[in-house]
């Protein structure tokens, strides 16, 4: 699988912009100063037609209205029977107005930005209320943000011989790693993703978000026996993300999660302890616990832990965190897309829960304040709570007592996809490698297992928990309702004392 | 919708003026409307009119395809040129190109009923009525209900394409979907389920209530599920559960999958891989249905053709890239209608032939491996006894290899689904593989 995603079962680009316009917008915006021209500059839209435009969206009487600018730009390359012989480039360009009443939503969105597009969007949105105009449109501020994905360059200024170079290099790498490997396919993107926030409240806020992804992929051959394995890395970074020791690892995971499968079977399935590996291993806390957590599932009681607030849920020495703040993470957000600051949000703390995931809407629900959780895939999307980072702290064990203790189960090393059922809190998570455990000791390679299980009765099983939490390096993908987010996740070794194996009958 | 046939030709002059040798642009439009209700209240509306253009670029045997959504005729000018300076920085590689005209030939004259004017002037009071009609059945046929979502949205949709070598044409298409979902109390449990039905013409919704019915008797069923025992058993695939496992087989029928030599079935073809009692087609002609059409992507005319007949392996998906690199015809880069050729048992009588084993109405995750054929899906469904359904089944996982695990089909259903691109029935496979406790 090149492109891992998270699929709940709810469901299942780039810009010209120049050195100097970034360094324009980047610095400055901690202390709050009136927005001059920023719009003007970036989206060709002055104050006065935002202005305009947020009163349209009120016009029927709703509560608060935000509009949300979006160009972002991505390029894609990839290297196919050895050669860089395909790109795509995406440029997304345009605008969403958003009116909300109580806690229901009028939605357009335009890729017009004409001053007639941009009220006809606002008008149409504005019709979820059905009064007349009442709110007004307060003085527009700049607010503050982090500074979480330092950059050295903008892909902008990145060749493609650069990039190229790149694949070509990882592409050398596979294939003089091991002489069983035969075909390769190496995916190089970048993105650079600008937005601007602005609320009927006055609230004005702007992100340069950059987001880099490679992948590869190879296809070894043993004795007629053909098996296929991949890794990739990503993050909100620059090309200096892809350091000689981070491509090199890249290669060597490739090939070993490839060959290794020549000598992995399929486990014989059921009930048995489950040992999640440090890093990747956390698509059990996105599954098992994080999607439960968004706010807008527990407001509308669908969530099965909507009674669950403050109440025991784990061992005291389970602690999980959901964090906007990790520098360079793909999940990581300076600001969140309706403008409310980035957070790290304790889920659980010591073994009881804590706290949900709140966009704006559901923060007002609970009276509690937004955690910067509110994410949305484009402006052709709404607001929606979403994780960003998800992971587990360090606990009291070592990662080789936590294997010792365990008689017959699996290790779980690499994962490719999750899904949970909200209500039910039924989650699965799909395993592309790892090994069986027999009598304390990792035994032969497994492939290819589904494991299922309860969220909160899995949490309760969490035993134990080690002290090497790892941030997973993967370019994981959530889909909430249709829409797909950039995540991260992370895990210390831990235990889970039983879940269902898929295997043989 | 010609001024997007306007627009495309004159984005293919420009590039072509750009230095391109060969070019295609396909550009999309549609109006989309969702009215969506909670509890009966209104949560969601939205409204907007999508556009974006994706233009191929064929410069001196380079190819590169560029998205924008930027139509401002400074921002296209400066597209295009910058997109002809990325494609020149490629590797050549000779065998891309545009299609062979000759297979822009012969589109149907037809009417393939997949437009309904109805829909471009809908009010939002209608569309609520039937979020409403749906949420009314769900609520008489629930039970312990927590919350009802229900919602109608539909959409107009416009593709247009035009190439530098002779192809000039768009088609349209509507689609109205009905939704139910339904959450139940149950201790701390929320157990949940949903229905959905898609169509092209809203006069095909004849029944929203029995949309909303279904979905919480579904939710209902889900009540005090548990696992059962790991063992070989014999499962009955509800249609359009049945979806994802034709998926998997299907994944592996990809011309790109099969030519990078990941998948189990290269090298197939005139070869029995599965079941004689598999036959797949891709129809794009079927008068109304979700997936039909005039052309493809690529322009080339939608024709119907097997896949798999009788379990012998006939075609492949090959786009034109793909057919020229494994040296064969072309058929279609993305399939259109999937039909498996459905049985002559009901789905009633198919479940009472179970002596001890699962009904699985929907899967919940896993994944399968087109290279080896090893799959793992998360499963939903009902413990069968004696042809009885005893309680519902939650936390088990069906595995399994399709190499061999199409053989142990033993029948097909008489149902297909036909309200999705796949349009499979039921499905009676014996002796499957299920993890539990």
């Amino acid at each position: 699988m090149s492109d891992y995603s998270l699929f709940d079962r709810r469901d299942f680009i780039k810009l010209g912009a120049s050195a100097a316009a970034i360094a324009a917008l980047s610095p400055g915006l901690a202390n709050a100063k009136p927005a001059a021209n920023v719009f003007a500059s970036r989206f060709g839209v002055s104050n006065d037609e935002l202005r305009r435009t947020l009163e349209a969206a009120l016009s029927k009487g709703g509560d608060f209205a935000d509009l949300f600018f979006q160009n972002r730009t991505r390029t894609m390359i990839a290297l196919e029977d050895d050669k860089v012989s395909k790109a795509q480039t995406f440029v997304d360009l345009g605008v969403g107005v958003r009116v909300v009443k109580g806690e229901a939503i009028g939605y357009a969105f335009t890729e017009s930005l004409e001053p007639e597009s941009l009220k006809r969007a606002a008008q149409t949105a504005a019709a979820i209320a059905e009064g007349s105009s009442g709110k007004k449109v307060a003085p527009f501020k700049v607010g503050s943000k982090g500074k979480f994905y330092p950059l050295t360059t903008n892909y902008a200024d990145v060749g493609v011989a650069q990039k190229t170079k790149l694949l070509e290099r990882v592409n050398q790498g596979l294939k003089a790693k091991d002489k069983r490997v035969g075909s390769t396919n190496i995916t190089f993107l970048d993105e650079e993703n600008e937005v601007l926030v602005v609320t009927s409240d006055g609230q004005v806020f702007t992100d340069f978000q950059p987001m880099t992804r490679l992948t590869a992929s190879c296809v070894a051959e043993q004795n007629g026996r053909r098996e296929t394995g991949a890794y990739n890395v990503s993050a909100r970074d620059s090309m200096a993300f892809y350091s000689d020791e981070r491509v090199q690892r890249l290669v060597d995971e490739c090939v070993r999660r490839t060959v290794l499968m020549f000598e992995a079977e399929t486990p014989k399935g059921g009930e048995m302890p489950v040992v999640l590996g440090a890093g990747a291993g956390g698509i059990l806390l996105h599954e098992a616990i994080g999607h439960g957590m968004e706010a807008d599932f527990n407001r509308k009681e669908i969530s099965t832990y909507a009674t669950s607030l403050n109440k025991p849920v784990a061992e005291k020495f389970v602690n999980i965190v959901d964090d906007a703040t990790l520098v360079n993470a793909r999940g990581s957000i300076n600001v969140d897309d309706e403008g409310s600051a980035a957070s790290r949000t304790g889920l659980v703390v010591d073994g009881v829960l804590a706290s949900y995931l709140h966009d704006k809407i559901s923060a007002a629900h609970y009276k509690v304040k937004p955690t910067g959780s509110g994410r949305r895939e484009s402006y052709r999307h709404t607001i929606q709570p979403r994780m960003r980072s998800t992971y587990m702290l360090n606990g009291p064990h070592k990662k080789e007592e936590i294997i010792a203790a365990v008689k017959h189960g699996i290790y779980c090393e690499s994962f490719s996809n999750g899904q949970v059922s909200i209500g039910s809190g039924d989650f699965t998570f799909f395993v592309k490698t790892g090994y069986m455990i027999e009598d304390g000791k990792l035994g032969r390679p497994i492939k290819d297992v589904n494991i299922i299980g309860n969220g909160p009765q899995t949490l309760a099983k969490v035993s134990m928990v080690a002290d090497d939490l790892v941030i997973d390096e993967g370019g994981w993908t959530c889909g909430k309702n249709g829409q797909s987010v950039p995540v991260s996740q992370g895990m210390p070794t831990a235990l889970v004392k039983g879940m269902t194996v898929g295997g043989k009958a | 919708m010609n001024h997007n046939l306007e627009l495309g030709k004159k984005v293919v002059d420009m590039a072509t003026s750009a230095g391109a040798k060969q070019c295609a642009v396909n550009i999309d439009e549609s109006v989309e409307v969702e009215c969506e209700l909670r509890n009966g209240q209104v949560e969601k509306l939205a409204n907007s009119s999508p556009r974006r253009m994706n233009l191929s670029l064929f410069v001196d045997d380079r190819f590169a395809s560029h998205v924008t959504t930027d139509f401002r005729p400074a921002s296209l000018e400066k597209f295009i040129k910058d997109a002809v300076a990325l494609t020149k920085l490629l590797e050549a590689d000779p065998l891309r190109s545009l299609p062979d005209p000759k297979w822009y030939q012969g589109r149907t004259e037809q009417d393939l009923g997949l437009y309904d004017p109805t829909l471009e002037t809908k009010k939002v009071e209608q569309r609520k009525a039937v979020a409403l009609v749906m949420e009314q059945a769900a609520r008489a046929a629930g039970r312990d209900v927590v919350s009802i979502t229900t919602a109608c949205s539909d959409s107009c949709s416009y593709s247009t394409r035009v190439s530098s070598n002779g192809f000039a044409d768009w088609q349209r298409e509507t689609y109205t979907e009905l939704t139910t979902a339904v959450t139940l109390r149950e201790g701390d449990r929320r157990p949940e389920d949903y229905w959905s039905i898609g169509k092209t013409n809203d006069a095909m919704h004849t029944d929203p209530a029995a949309i909303g019915r279904r979905a919480a008797e579904r939710a209902v069923s889900r009540l005090a599920a548990k696992k059962v025992p790991s063992g070989a058993m014999p499962i009955l695939v509800e249609n359009r559960a049945a979806i994802k496992l034709i998926s998997a087989l299907n994944g592996a029928l990809a011309g790109h999958t099969v030519q990078q030599k990941r998948s189990f079935l290269e090298g197939k073809r005139g070869q029995k891989v599965v079941s004689d009692k598999l036959t797949l087609r891709d129809d794009p002609m079927i008068r109304g249905a979700v997936a039909s059409r005039k052309f493809d992507g690529e322009g080339m005319t939608a024709r119907p053709f097997t896949l798999i007949r009788n379990g012998v392996l006939e075609n492949y998906y090959l786009d034109w890239y793909y057919a020229q690199k494994m040296k064969m015809e072309p058929t279609v880069g993305g399939g259109s209608n999937l039909v498996i050729e459905p049985g002559k048992d009901s789905r009633e009588s198919l479940e009472k032939s179970i002596k001890k084993g699962l009904v699985i109405t929907s899967f919940i995750g896993g994944n399968s491996n087109a290279l080896t054929g090893d799959f793992s899906f998360g499963v939903v469904g009902y413990a069968v006894e004696n042809g009885v359904r005893t309680h519902a089944v939650a936390e088990v996982n069906l595995s399994g290899n399709q190499k061999t695990f199409w053989n142990q089909l033993l029948a097909l259903g008489n149902d297909p689904f036909v309200d999705a691109q796949v349009r499979a029935p039921s499905l009676l496979i014996d002796a499957a593989a299920i993890s539990g406790a």
